[in-house]
């Protein structure tokens, strides 16, 4: 029997792109609020 | 072995769950039992925070010192607002999102299903570090939910405690908001396009965008506010050259967002019950959609209004004055389409409608008296008073709790297979209806008389008003203690609900067995259109 929950190659290829982008997104806007507060506190 | 599993086969002794505990549920990827497993944990942290409110409660009875200490009382608020915000109202949103998003667009599963399994299990530790805090010496933290430095500092061994839950939760967050948007995006029956799509699942897919957009700024604060306390750095320590004000201006940056967060889920949920009980489709589908990324766009741009009494520019205060009164507008447009889709349908009053009126109603009153805070100078006397506590938790309670019970009686024949007990159900309504009415909407006029929140004693004469909302607080609070029983009724027995349940109900979820197989949807191929729940865009 096929394995349950296969994604097809079109869905597993944008799936990946789905999640680095969200990923870098989160990554980004942690960052930018450190940036923030630092640039305020004149560090 | 190589044949097509029809849904039939699937309902019965096909069902291909896993055996035994830890696999069925400590190690599951399936979307429908990591949605269980989310709101039985959002039905506890619900439990849990509600008793916290029927201390506070209980201590406002009566002007006066009674039950608990000062400090006690400051930990319950605070608590309080953290388990029923990440822990009860969140959590049972992503659950519904688990359950129904798969199955409202033809996905057999999760994008991620492993994934979603640990953004789960990270839930019950967070919670479990930060209830740890009570049993500290110091206590839990008591500086309230938005940690403002430097009282939350203040606090104890319990701040690394509370940062490293807060971290856990947005991860959780996170990851379960990078999932949703993969299945969306990704996972959709291939004629289902974005206007296809039921408003449920528009509203989550915009609700995860603002999840990923707003979590890491909140994990950024507390990191911040971590190292502050024991690192010897000074981000809000004004002493050392910090700004204990841009803490405010980053917390509700992620803040005000997070309000959204909690209310936009439920505009889906109503979105999808109110056509199925007044028989027609949604009034204005696609405009429902642009104001829910109107609304979601807004939330981004108007986050010093919580913080009017800082002492900010004039240009400022009119500014976020005026943005903050522009969300009514894409917010009168989804009450006025829902009200178009009961305008001359032929309305049935079953207990998700009636909890889907009430939402339309009382969330509105919310709404009105958002608006009132939003003029800066009237605020400045609003400013943390009882009028804010009865405001938000007239959007929160009446508004995304009603909601998040108004799914669980809709969608619960679905789940178990087994028809609520209709009676009981009403029962709940009017009883909920009323009592939360007595609760909060007295403390409207505390907070215009002046009573102060988070305070455990007061002025004799705002005693009349206390007793009263206390009185409907414990009603309240019963009457989900006997929601409770019925959901647990159901699950054990009932009527046998039939794979429409709703004779009007649209949808996809409709279209396969109750209790919903452990798998559905399994082939990727085209579903049948007209099945979906929309109508404007066909």
């Amino acid at each position: 029997m096929k394995p349950r929950n296969e994604h097809s190659p079109q869905q597993r290829k944008g799936i990946k792109k789905t999640v680095a982008i969200l990923a870098l997104v989160a990554v980004g806007l942690f960052l930018w609020s450190v940036y923030l507060v630092l640039q305020q506190a004149n560090v | 072995m190589s044949h097509d599993i029809t849904h039939d086969e699937l309902s019965h002794d096909h069902d291909h769950k896993p055996k035994g505990f830890v696999n069925r549920w400590l190690l599951t990827t399936n979307h429908k039992d990591i949605g269980t497993l989310y709101l039985i944990f959002a039905l506890t942290m619900f439990i849990i925070g509600g008793t916290m409110a029927m201390v506070i409660r209980l201590e406002l009875f009566q002007p006066g010192l009674q039950f608990v200490e000062p400090f006690f009382f400051n930990q319950m608020t605070t608590m309080h607002a953290l388990f029923m915000i990440f822990g009860a109202v969140m959590p049972a949103f992503v659950g519904l999102a688990n359950w129904m998003v798969p199955m409202m667009i033809g996905a057999p599963d999760m994008a991620l299903p492993r994934l979603n399994n640990f953004s789960f299990w990270l839930l019950p530790f967070a919670f479990v570090v930060l209830a740890s805090t009570f049993f500290m010496p110091g206590g839990a933290p008591a500086g309230g939910w938005t940690m403002y430095p430097p009282l939350v500092l203040q606090g104890g061994q319990n701040v690394a405690f509370l940062v490293f839950a807060v971290h856990l939760m947005g991860i959780s967050s996170i990851l379960g908001a990078i999932n949703i948007i993969a299945t969306i995006v990704n996972m959709r029956a291939p004629n289902v396009g974005y206007l296809n799509m039921p408003m449920f699942v528009w509203t989550w897919l915009i609700t995860a965008f603002l999840l990923i957009l707003v979590m890491p700024v909140l994990a950024g604060a507390v990191t911040m506010l971590l190292t502050d306390r024991y690192f010897g750095t000074s981000f809000f320590n004004a002493a050392g050259g910090g700004d204990p004000v841009m803490f405010q201006h980053i917390f509700w940056f992620f803040g005000h967002p997070e309000v959204y967060i909690m209310i936009l889920p439920s505009f889906g949920i109503v979105s999808e019950i109110i056509p199925t009980f007044a028989r027609k489709r949604l009034f204005g589908y696609v405009s429902m959609v642009y104001a829910t990324a109107a609304i979601a766009f807004l939330s981004f741009i108007v986050w010093a209004h919580h913080m009017f009494s800082v002492g900010m520019p004039l240009g400022g205060q009119l500014y976020f004055m005026y943005a903050t009164m522009l969300i009514a507008v894409p917010t009168g447009v989804k009450v006025f389409n829902w009200l178009a889709t009961m305008w001359r349908g032929a309305m049935t009053f079953e207990t998700p409608m009636l909890f889907s009126i009430a939402f339309v109603a009382l969330f509105s009153v919310g709404g009105f008296s958002g608006v009132m805070m939003a003029l800066a100078p009237v605020d400045l006397q609003y400013h943390d008073t009882y009028f804010i506590v009865a405001h938000f938790h007239y959007v929160l309670v009446p508004g995304s709790i009603f909601a998040i019970i108004a799914a669980a009686y809709y969608w619960l024949p679905k789940w178990t297979g087994h028809m609520y007990d209709e009676r009981l159900g009403k029962i709940h309504f009017w009883w909920s209806a009323i009592s939360v009415n007595v609760l909060f909407f007295p403390q409207h006029f505390l907070g215009l008389a002046g009573m102060p929140r988070r305070i455990p004693d007061y002025s004799t004469q705002f005693a009349e008003f206390n007793m009263w909302s206390s009185i409907g607080g414990f009603a309240f609070g019963l009457a989900q203690i006997f929601f409770v029983y019925i959901v647990i009724k159901t699950v054990r027995g009932g009527q046998k609900a039939t794979a429409q349940v709703w004779d009007d109900a649209q949808g996809l979820e409709w279209t396969v067995p109750s209790p919903a197989p452990h798998h559905t949807f399994d082939e990727y191929k085209p579903v049948d259109l007209s099945k979906m729940a929309h109508g404007d865009t066909h």
